[in-house]
């Protein structure tokens, strides 16, 4: 079920959702709540690296990180986005969600309208600053304002709670942009030692 | 002092100034201070160095040196490098101190020494600046306290504890408290007006002194800036203290050792522990704990006593950032960072249903996120707040 205005507002009066900062009430809408861009960013960079592996064969290349350079900006400074650069970075406001409350993101139309792309979802019992992975598929570069309401959430109640720390999390309480984890994942340990009976 | 090296250590600056002077920072003063800075540059370029005699050589030495000092610090004060948020607690803590706080920009060097938190005064005081000012009549409106931070910890929001005992040294030599402290109990020591417990106690927490001999005195030019140095340390770690409870006494401990001796410049760490203890309980029996308490009050009409204040814990133990709605919370922040990181970790992991409970590495980060976005979320509300009036 897609939570409306007064259920969201009743789960942040009861302490159940968490949004800070909420900077204006406002953000909480009909049927989804506006966030806003945060100040820290990763920027994709060209490295010495050929090329960015997202596999465990044949893995001596750097980390992820070394393709993205940290940035910073405050409240009200701006940030150019340029075509097809990947950029992360996240939502201004520290969030926690019910542990029966799933959150879908897409940006706001405004955005949306001049080519930037976001879709991913914050699984229920998720805290920490929203992570958004921008690219900009137009032309032009654009330049976003820190703190603007950039995406927004919308919440679907699910039918039974879950443990979001079930399993051991790679991305807990994060408040700045984080590079992919992606070398991480326990299944390519699996997948990696298939390749290495297969050509080794 | 050779002219053609003065020609190139001004070469050297005007390598370093073409990059440096276009360095944005998110901070009218700052780039008030850079204008100022290339005004000063530009009166060096003016300049025909081979007119000047040795005296002036040696001043537009000092003026080079004063630049490169601003570079070295303005440079690694950029958004990008400095550790905006915990200097935003130190200005809060400046404003303690300060009539004019406003006229004084924290700035950061990061350095590779892992122990190298420290204060450097020479961007701070009265040396380069009447220099700057005789020779080219050049006035800065802003002077820098400027703060070194080990590289690695840049973003360690529990090891940054030690730039309160830094800040503590700036704010000493701001109001010269621990020279005049040192002068009177130097004097009090030599002419036998401090006697029984409390000589007991000098000589407790300063144990190089030896009793005199002949005529001998307690303190001597000998060991005046031993004396003074040590009183230094004391203070800072009691100004550190107000603010950060006793949250560097373990890590300080652990970083020197549990060092019982006292170095050249440093009391014993057993002493500064135990003194910065005696300060928090309350218990001020101590002649020299005293004479800190009371002379600070005389000199700067201010007291130093507890500056922190609480706020409901259980937000960070709940992976939450704080809600901070005053300056003296912010302080607290670190107290409760330690707290947790000494002995309440595992709760993070019980009251929050971690199946697999955090490890070590987990949890440091963890902890550094929470205080950064508390901080963080402070520095936005009153920025909102103020932008809606």
């Amino acid at each position: 079920m897609l939570l409306q205005k007064s259920k969201i507002l009743k789960l942040v009066e009861d302490g159940e959702l968490i949004i800070r900062p909420l900077l204006e009430n406002e953000q909480i809408n009909e049927t989804a709540i506006d966030f806003r861009l945060g100040y820290d960013f990763l920027v994709s960079v060209q490295s010495r690296e050929p090329f960015i592996n997202a596999s465990l064969n044949n893995f001596k290349h750097k980390p992820l990180t070394s393709f993205f350079q940290e940035t910073r900006r405050k409240i009200g400074d701006t940030f150019m986005l340029y075509p097809n650069q990947t950029v992360l970075a996240t939502s201004l406001e520290f969030i926690k969600l019910p542990n029966n409350v799933l959150a879908e993101l897409n940006m706001r139309s405004s955005y949306a309208r001049l080519g930037i792309t976001i879709s991913t979802i914050l699984q229920p019992g998720y805290c920490g600053c929203i992570s958004l992975e921008l690219t900009n598929t137009n032309i032009n570069p654009i330049n976003l304002t820190v703190g603007a309401r950039l995406f927004q959430a919308r919440l679907t109640l699910l039918d039974e709670p879950s443990n979001y720390f079930e399993n051991p999390r790679k991305y807990i309480c994060q408040v700045r942009p984080e590079a992919s984890a992606a070398n991480f994942d326990s299944d390519l340990h699996k997948l990696n030692k298939i390749w290495l009976e297969n050509n080794v | 002092m050779d002219r053609r090296i003065l020609d190139l250590n001004f070469a050297q600056l005007s390598k370093s100034w073409a990059k440096s002077k276009f360095n944005n920072y998110a901070d009218q003063k700052k780039q008030e201070h850079i204008k100022q800075l290339s005004e000063l540059y530009e009166k060096l370029k003016q300049e025909d160095f081979s007119q000047l005699d040795i005296d002036d050589i040696t001043q537009r030495s000092y003026i080079i040196d004063f630049f490169f000092k601003n570079l070295e610090f303005l440079e690694n004060s950029t958004l990008n490098l400095i550790p905006f948020e915990i200097v935003e607690c130190l200005r809060y803590a400046l404003h303690d101190w300060l009539d004019a706080p406003d006229s004084y920009i924290i700035v950061t060097s990061l350095v590779n020494n892992l122990m190298s938190y420290s204060f450097d005064p020479m961007l701070a005081i009265d040396f380069y600046y009447p220099i700057v000012k005789t020779v080219y009549g050049l006035e800065f409106t802003h002077r820098l306290i400027q703060i070194n931070i080990p590289r690695f910890l840049v973003r360690d929001y529990l090891a940054s504890v030690a730039l309160y005992h830094e800040l503590g040294h700036f704010v000493d030599n701001f109001h010269e408290i621990t020279f005049r402290i040192a002068g009177h109990m130097a004097a009090g020591l030599n002419n036998q007006t401090v006697i029984n417990d409390d000589l007991a106690d000098v000589l407790k927490f300063f144990p190089f002194i030896q009793q005199p001999t002949g005529s001998y005195e307690y303190i001597t030019q000998n060991n005046f800036a031993r004396f003074k140095s040590h009183i230094a340390e004391y203070f800072c770690d009691i100004f550190a203290s107000q603010y950060i409870d006793n949250s560097l006494n373990d890590y300080l401990l652990y970083i020197t050792k549990n060092q019982d001796k006292p170095g050249p410049n440093h009391p014993a760490t057993t002493h500064r522990v135990e003194m910065s203890n005696s300060f928090l309980s309350g218990n001020h029996d101590s002649y020299v704990l005293k004479t800190i308490i009371n002379a600070t009050q005389i000199i700067t009409n201010r007291s130093i006593s507890t500056k922190y204040t609480k706020f409901k814990e259980d937000d960070l133990i709940n992976l939450l950032p704080a809600d901070i709605s005053e300056p003296s919370q912010l302080h607290y922040l670190f107290t409760t960072g330690w707290k947790i990181w000494k002995t309440d970790f595992p709760n993070i992991s019980t009251q929050n249903n971690i199946v697999t409970p955090l490890e070590d590495e987990k949890v440091y980060d963890v902890v550094n996120n929470l205080i950064e976005k508390s901080i963080g979320n402070y520095i936005v509300h009153t920025s909102w707040k103020k932008a809606t009036k």
